[in-house]
Order: C-alpha cells, then sequence, then structure tokens
C-alpha cells in the first residue's frame, strides 16, 4: 500500500467522523448527579429506548413520566424531595441495558424506570434489583414482570393481559349483548396469547360453555390468512364477534383481509393493536373496538387522563399513537405512593409497600399489587370504538371475574 | 533476539496479563464496571472462536451457537425452580428441580458446547474454505431456530431471567486466563502445528500425511467447549439470555474483534476485543454528550456502527492480517524479514526456524 492511498484512507475516517455528525452545545446543567445518599433530592433513572424497536412504546410514555414529575414537584415532590429525571438509551439493545442501567445507578437513582416489556424491560430491572432498588416498567403487560419471573422488586404499570382480555369480554357479553365469538390468536408473542386464553376463558364464564365458536392462530408475518378466513365463513352460523389478538402489522392486515373476505361482524382487538399507526390500512375502519388502557383522543370519564393528553398535544402537536401514554404517568404514581407509604427510598421496603394490597391511585382507577403479582389484573379497562380512523370512549369497566393467573 | 523458547512463551503471555490488568483497573471505576465484565465474556468467545478459526484458517459463522447452547445449559442447570416454574410452561419437571452451583454450571455449558461441536465435526469438518464456513452458517441458523422453539426448555423467543452467579469479575476473569492458556498451548501441540500446516497449504498437508479432518475436528470441539463456557458466562455476567443475542449481531461483533486484531494469533484477538470494546464504549459515550471546556459536544446517533464499520475497513486496507499481523507478542522483538531468504537453512540449534513458512508469507504480502 502506497503513501498516497494512506493518506486518502486517513482524509476518507476523518471526513466520515464530520459527516456523521458532531455538535456542540454549552452546557446548561448544574453539575452532575453524582452520589444521591442522603441528599435531597428524589432521583428517577429512566433506561429506556430512545431509538431501536421499543422506542415507539417508550417515547409517548416517557413524557407522560416528565408530566408526572412536574406534577408532583409541583404539590412538593416525594418525600418532601424534589424529583428529578435521568433518562439514557439502550437503543432497544437488551444486552446494553444492564451497562446504561449501572450508569444511571451510579449517578445516584434512587428508582428505575425501565422499557415497555418484560423481555426489554427486565434486563435493566435486574440491575436495579441488584443495587436494592425498585422498577417500573413503562406498560409490559406480562405477570411475569414481578417475582414469578425473577424480580421481586420490579413492577408494571401496564396490566396483566388476561386481566384486560377478561374485562373486554365482559363488556362483549354483559354490555353489547354477544353471545358467541370466534378467537384469531397470533402465538409469536406469548403476551397476544395469553390475550387470547383469557378472554375464551372468560368469555366462556359468561355466554356459558361452546360460546367461542373456534380459536384459530396466524402469524404475525403471514402474508395472507385466506385458510383462517374460509374456516370462518364456513361455520353454520356467523360469530357475534370476531377477536383478534395480534400487534401490527400482521393483526392490521388480519383486521383488512376479514373485511376484504365481507365478513362485517363486530370485531374485537386486544391493547397491542391499540394504536392509530395502523388505520389507515384498513379502509373504511368501522364496527372495530379494542380494548386499551385509557381515551387517548379526547372525551375520557377521567379529567386528568384528559389534561395529560392536552398536554401532550400542546408539546408535540398531535394526540399520542397510544393510550399506553397513561401507563408513564402510573408509572410514577406508584413510585411516588410507593414511597410516601414506605417512608423511604429503599428498594425492599417501598415493594412492601406497594405489596400490602393498598390499592395504588392512578388517573383511571385503583390498582392492586400482591406478593406474587406485580402487574395491576385489577385495574378498570377502556373500550374504545374504532370508526372514521379515530378512537372514541365507548366503556370502561373492571372485571368482574379473572381467568387464573398463574403465579407459580 | 529470543533464541529461548520458553522465554517466547512466558512473552506470549504477556497480552493476557496485560488484558488482565487493563480490566481490574477499569473495574475500579463504577461506571466501567458492567462494560468491563462484558468485554472479558468477548474475550473469552473471541479466544474460544480464535482456537478454530485462528488454527484452521476456515471462517466459521457459527460459533456463537456455541454460546447459545452455552449459556443455555448453564442457564437452566442454575437457575432457581421457582423462577424456572413462572418462565417455562411444560417443561419437564426435572429440569426445573435441578439447580447446581452457578461454578459448575459454566463447566457444564462448555462442556454441553463441546458435545454438540462434537457431533456437528462429524460431517462439517469434511468441508473446507468457504463450504466449511457457510455450513457452520447454517449450523448458527439451525441453533437458533431450535432454541428459539423449543419454548417447553428454553422459553422460547422469551427471554430468561435471573440467572446467578458472578456479579464479580474474577470468575470471568480466570475463565480467559484459562482459555487462553488452552489456546497457546493447543497451538504448538502437535495437532495445533499439523492444523497450522494445513492452513497456509492444504494438499502440502494431505500429501505429508496430515489428517486435516481429524485435526480440524479436534480444534472444532476445543474451542465449542471454549465459547460454550463463554456462552454462559455470558449469562451469569448479564443475568439474563435470550434466543435473539446469540445471532448475527453477536457473531459479527465477534468476527469483528477477532479480524480486526488479527486471527492468526492469541495476541490478535486480545488486541481486537479491546480496541473495539474502547472504541464502542467511547463513541457510545460520545452519542450521549461529553462535556468539555463548558461546552456539550454530541455525536450523531447511530455513530457507534458507523465508525467501528468505517475503523473494520480501514484496518483491512492497511493490515489484512489484523492489527497484529497474525503475530504473537514475542513475535514484536523479532526482526522482520525483509525478503524471502532463500539461503537460510534451519540449522540444528536454530529453534526460532520452527516456523519460517508464516514468517516468509508475510514477507511476501508486505
Amino acid at each position: 500500500m502506497n503513501g498516497k492511498m494512506r493518506g486518502s484512507l486517513v482524509v476518507l475516517a476523518a471526513g466520515a467522523l464530520v459527516l456523521t455528525g458532531c455538535t456542540a452545545t454549552a452546557t446548561n446543567q448544574g453539575g452532575d448527579g453524582g452520589d444521591n445518599a442522603g441528599g435531597d433530592e428524589i432521583i428517577i433513572g429512566a433506561v429506556i429506548a430512545e431509538t431501536g424497536v421499543m422506542n415507539q412504546y417508550d417515547l409517548p410514555a416517557m413524557a407522560a413520566v416528565e408530566m408526572a414529575i412536574e406534577d408532583l414537584n409541583a404539590e412538593g415532590g416525594i418525600l418532601g424531595r424534589q424529583v428529578r429525571l435521568i433518562q439514557e438509551d439502550y437503543k432497544s439493545e437488551r444486552n446494553l441495558a444492564p451497562t446504561v442501567a449501572q450508569e444511571v445507578i451510579n449517578q445516584g437513582a434512587d428508582a428505575l424506570i425501565v422499557s415497555c416489556d418484560y423481555d426489554f424491560g427486565s434486563p435493566a430491572a435486574l440491575a436495579a434489583q441488584s443495587a436494592g432498588l425498585i422498577s417500573v416498567s413503562l406498560c409490559a403487560g406480562s405477570p411475569r414482570f414481578g417475582p414469578i419471573g425473577g424480580l421481586d422488586l420490579g413492577f408494571s404499570a401496564g396490566m396483566v393481559s388476561q386481566a384486560t382480555a377478561a374485562a373486554a369480554a365482559e363488556w362483549a357479553n354483559t354490555e353489547q349483548g354477544w353471545k358467541t365469538a370466534y378467537v384469531l390468536e397470533d402465538p409469536t408473542l406469548r403476551v397476544d396469547t395469553d390475550w387470547a386464553n383469557g378472554f375464551i376463558d372468560a368469555f366462556e364464564h359468561f355466554a356459558g360453555e361452546g360460546a367461542v365458536l373456534g380459536k384459530d392462530t396466524f402469524q404475525n408475518s403471514d402474508p395472507s390468512i385466506n385458510a383462517q378466513i374460509s374456516k370462518i365463513q364456513a361455520l353454520p352460523t356467523p360469530p357475534e364477534v370476531l377477536v383478534i389478538s395480534s400487534y401490527a402489522p400482521g393483526g392490521a392486515s388480519a383486521l383488512r383481509q376479514v373485511r376484504a373476505a365481507g365478513i362485517d361482524v363486530p370485531v374485537l382487538l386486544n391493547d397491542a393493536l391499540d394504536s392509530t399507526g395502523w388505520f389507515d390500512a384498513v379502509p373504511d375502519l368501522a364496527n372495530t373496538w379494542v380494548a386499551n388502557h385509557a381515551q387517548y383522543h379526547g372525551g375520557d370519564p377521567s379529567d386528568k387522563v384528559n389534561e395529560i393528553i392536552d398536554r401532550y398535544v400542546e408539546a408535540q402537536g398531535d394526540f399520542p399513537p397510544s393510550s399506553l401514554i397513561v401507563d408513564g404517568y402510573i408509572a410514577m404514581q406508584m413510585i411516588a405512593q410507593g414511597m410516601e407509604r414506605a417512608d423511604s427510598t429503599e428498594g425492599e421496603a417501598v415493594t412492601a409497600a406497594l405489596e400490602d394490597g393498598t390499592p395504588v391511585e392512578t388517573v383511571v382507577g385503583p390498582a392492586t399489587f400482591s406478593e406474587t403479582l406485580h402487574t395491576a389484573a385489577d385495574r378498570p379497562v377502556t373500550i374504545a370504538a374504532l370508526e372514521g380512523g379515530e378512537p372514541t370512549f365507548a366503556a370502561r369497566l373492571t372485571a368482574s371475574y379473572l381467568p387464573e393467573i398463574a403465579t407459580e | 533476539m529470543l533464541k529461548n523458547r520458553w522465554a517466547t512463551r512466558v512473552i506470549d503471555m504477556v497480552p493476557v496479563a496485560l488484558f488482565a490488568i487493563i480490566v481490574l483497573l477499569a473495574m475500579q471505576s463504577p461506571d466501567l464496571q458492567t462494560p468491563a465484565r462484558v468485554m472479558v465474556v468477548n474475550a473469552v468467545m473471541v479466544v474460544g472462536s480464535y482456537i478454530f478459526i485462528g488454527n484452521s484458517g476456515i471462517l466459521s459463522f457459527g460459533h456463537i451457537g456455541f454460546a447459545a447452547v452455552g449459556a443455555y445449559v448453564s442457564a437452566l442447570a442454575t437457575m432457581s425452580p421457582r423462577i424456572k416454574s413462572g418462565l417455562l410452561d411444560g417443561a419437564p419437571a426435572w429440569l426445573v428441580a435441578i439447580e447446581i452451583n452457578p461454578a459448575l454450571g459454566i463447566l457444564l455449558g462448555g462442556l454441553g458446547a463441546a458435545l454438540v461441536g462434537w457431533v456437528v465435526s462429524l460431517s462439517i469438518m469434511r468441508l473446507s474454505g468457504l463450504s466449511a464456513g457457510i455450513a457452520t452458517l447454517a449450523m448458527l441458523v439451525m441453533i437458533q431456530v431450535v432454541v428459539g422453539n423449543a419454548d417447553p426448555i428454553t422459553g422460547g423467543k422469551n427471554s430468561l431471567i435471573g440467572i446467578p452467579g458472578g456479579t464479580d469479575v474474577y470468575v470471568p476473569l480466570l475463565w480467559l486466563i484459562a482459555i487462553c492458556v488452552l489456546a497457546y498451548v493447543f497451538q504448538h501441540t502437535r495437532t495445533g502445528r499439523r492444523l497450522r500446516a494445513s492452513r497456509e497449504d492444504e494438499v502440502a498437508a494431505r500429501s505429508i500425511g496430515i489428517k486435516v479432518t481429524h485435526e480440524r475436528r479436534v480444534s472444532f470441539v476445543l474451542s465449542a467447549f471454549a465459547v460454550g463456557i463463554g456462552g454462559a458466562l455470558y449469562g451469569q455476567v448479564l443475568g439474563s439470555i435470550n434466543a435473539d443475542a446469540f445471532y448475527f449481531t453477536l457473531t459479527f461483533a465477534v468476527l469483528l474483534m477477532l479480524v480486526f486484531g488479527g486471527m492468526n494469533s492469541l495476541f490478535g484477538a486480545l488486541v481486537g476485543t479491546l480496541v473495539i470494546t474502547v472504541l464502542g464504549e467511547v463513541l457510545r459515550r460520545w452519542e450521549r454528550g461529553v462535556e468539555l471546556f463548558g461546552f456539550m459536544f454530541t455525536g450523531q446517533a447511530g455513530i457507534r456502527e458507523i465508525v467501528l464499520g468505517i475503523a473494520m475497513l480501514v484496518v483491512l486496507f492497511l493490515f489484512r492480517e489484523g492489527l497484529t499481523r497474525g503475530r504473537e507478542f514475542s513475535g514484536l522483538f523479532k526482526k522482520r524479514p525483509q525478503a524471502i531468504r532463500t539461503t537460510v537453512i534451519p540449522t540444528a540449534g536454530s529453534k526460532e526456524k520452527r516456523e519460517p513458512v508464516q514468517e516468509e508469507k508475510e514477507a511476501v504480502r508486505s
């Protein structure tokens, strides 16, 4: 290799470095966090995905975390100490999460906010647990986020999927009067399988044995579900409601194909399909309902939820992409009420305070945790009607019957 | 000039000691503890891969499959029954009940990977060159599909968490030193030397009676064992594993470290791991913003991946055999041959000339 080529390589590398971007801004932060032991503020460390696959879930919920911290500080903070947020990106890389979590803990975090899923959130939650701190996942829907899944100090601000499904089944049978159902399940992710099983269990509880006419599965990546549609069309009597438990894009594609095939029965979707992102993919979206966490286009029965949505719209210029935004606010309510009740920030004390059976008052209603279940199963579920590209509030209820949730 | 064989060997182990010292120094800073532990685990996997790739010259894309086997065997054997019963639906009762010491779990992970390596080696090691590389890639895909879908045993695509074991760095570090010694001793055994001969010229090696398939098989199984140990340590250090963690991203990360440092020497494997880890960590911190003289310098998100890619290209352009040019540490103190010395006749007392083939080839390339 000659010197000229060597030189041009160096120039190329230097040029690339400049192109990849380096911006300098004057710093306005007053000192670094440092050791917060006995400090005069409570530090909340958020280890979330600002980039990568999880950012679509984490970022809107983080906007609500910030609002909750503003509100807490306006009311005097937690334990009389002001609350400060440190946020770090783990890039949706599960292997990077422990490193990032450790950095946040070293900056003096008193509790961690982690990613919106058991698989993605648990590595950071484990790091928090090793440091004796509680962690709250923004919206994980698995009952495993807690002692069942090895996270003795880990909680989730989401809802157990079987419980959401049970509330949806109760609403479908008792409020809508639907007597038969057919379930299309996407088994790619366990949370959707849990949801489908919870629905079947609860619907048969309310509507009677045999009320679920059948269940079929499809993969999220399946380009066509013609075979499944043919089976529905071949039923002697069509179901009064068709349930789809999946996530976008596969779930949206399934709904589109169902409608295109002329099946116009009401369709009920699980909370993983609660996102405006796919609405355009289904022409003339109507007669469709989704079980979600709150009404996020205005019109929620809770004034506080409407206020959160209004603040989001003011800051971002648009409605949030899904109802998961309220879970961010609820995560901070859990941390604040747990610390206040324990009169401490110490992980085990806060966990014991949250586990004691006294419900946490959230913006949508009470949520209870136990020694085995660190994700709420009794929080009120919202049902939204999807029509004309917008969700509108239909109902809010707490399931009166819960399917068995494996806690061993 | 280093004429003494033992002196050479001791000097060749210096990088291992330096690596360990750097790790122990990094452990003094709270922010560097996790990256330092992860670097040690990566080094075990890189050196483990080197045992096969470096000696045989066959680029294996499948070694991370062994890390997956090691990690899952070790995790399932050491996790508490309470957590296993929560995470694994329909697991056999004996699998849920078993709970062994984490240190034994690491060894079991290595042995499990070696067993899989032995079975695979029966067929794959008959192949050479690119076809062997593609066969190992197929093996990686198969292991990934099996691990990702054997729900009752592995939890499928979901994570296994709560893996007990190392929050300290000493266990991984002792394993790294052991694997480095294993790799170094192996490359100087008869099998290792025969394998290296076949790497330089397979036809010539076969012509003098070397059973290339057999030699490759031995190194493949040893290498699988070492990478399996790396996988088991990976699970213990991070506390959780999932099937996707042991796929292309980790495969290319490990190969990048090996090729960057120089895949023909143990020294290269360690240098590659160190440089890539430090570079990656510096760039990640830069992405977050670095405060200098009252100004915040923030790199574009994603800069880490781009710069690592460019660094790889630059090294491949400038040093085709990696930063160390395929030399061991003692090779730094030897005079590099300027041209092929056609008149050199190895004499009985000249131990230095035991490996003339490689050095002369280097001279031709440079």
